[in-house]
């Protein structure tokens, strides 16, 4: 029997911080100035500073990597739709969710979502992984 | 700048154990396949994998250098091989789709290995205009 089932939830919860921010454009190369710089933001829609969108597939990814699976969980694909920016200091959960499983192959479909501090959801998608422990013995 | 159907544009980037070791601190996801060499010596794949989602990193930054501006909306990945520590790989984005009014388009995206396998395949919906 695999030790997962579906329905089996997993979260990890991380603040989103200025240096965070600066960390990762320096990682990604990716500078836009919605994200670094407080004048251009501020005329944007958004009135300030946002965090990359891309900050929430590292918490799904640390989920997925740390919870659920777990260590040794290997990345095959994940989608996701940006639905709310992420503004400094919010506090953010990835919850994933186990959909589907195929014992055969290991393969384990998850669906993961990114919620802030105010409940509101900021990202969803699907993620599928491949873990040893998801294989029948 | 509006994109245009059929542009394309390319960055490339040597993945260190820096890199990797900072994203881990920075997402938390420390996984000894991305964090550990000598556990990692000890697996199937001989080396540190990169995380996928370091690489998908990089398609944050080749879309910041050649479409600045532009705000992902949706992103798919897919990860048909590992990346491995000390590899050199190609970031290629190509647009697929433009809709100027609502100042959309949709790119392909695509990272590939010295050895020409794809690391990460997937598409991308970007809007340039949020002013």
């Amino acid at each position: 029997m695999s030790k997962f089932s579906i329905g089996q939830k997993a979260s990890f919860t991380k603040q989103i911080t200025e240096r965070d921010v600066a960390t990762f454009a320096e990682i990604s190369g990716d500078k836009n100035p919605l994200h670094l710089d407080d004048a251009y933001a501020q005329q944007t829609r958004f009135g300030a500073r946002i965090a990359h969108g891309g900050f929430t597939f590292a918490l799904i990814s640390a989920a997925l990597g740390t919870e659920l699976p777990g260590p040794g969980t290997v990345y095959l694909s994940q989608s996701l739709k940006f639905i709310k920016p992420v503004y400094f200091d919010d506090t953010i959960t990835a919850t994933v969710e186990i959909t589907a499983l195929r014992a055969d192959k290991g393969i384990v479909t998850l669906k993961t979502e990114c919620a802030n501090q105010r409940g509101e959801k900021i990202a969803e998608g699907e993620a599928v992984v491949y873990h040893d422990d998801a294989k029948t013995q | 700048m509006i994109p245009y159907v059929g542009q394309m544009a390319t960055s490339t980037r040597t993945l260190t154990q820096d890199d990797f070791n900072r994203f881990a601190a920075l997402s938390g996801d420390d996984n000894p396949i991305h964090v550990d060499p000598v556990f990692s010596a000890r697996t199937k794949f001989g080396k540190t994998v990169c995380h996928g989602m370091l690489l998908y990193t990089l398609i944050c930054g080749a879309l910041d250098q050649h479409f600045p501006g532009a705000r992902q909306i949706d992103q798919d990945l897919m990860f048909p091989t590992p990346t491995f520590v000390g590899e050199r790989v190609t970031v290629r984005l190509q647009v697929i789709d433009v809709h100027p009014t609502q100042h959309t388009a949709r790119l392909e995206t695509l990272i590939t290995r010295p050895n020409g396998e794809i690391a990460c395949q997937g598409q991308t919906t970007v809007r340039w205009n949020d002013a």
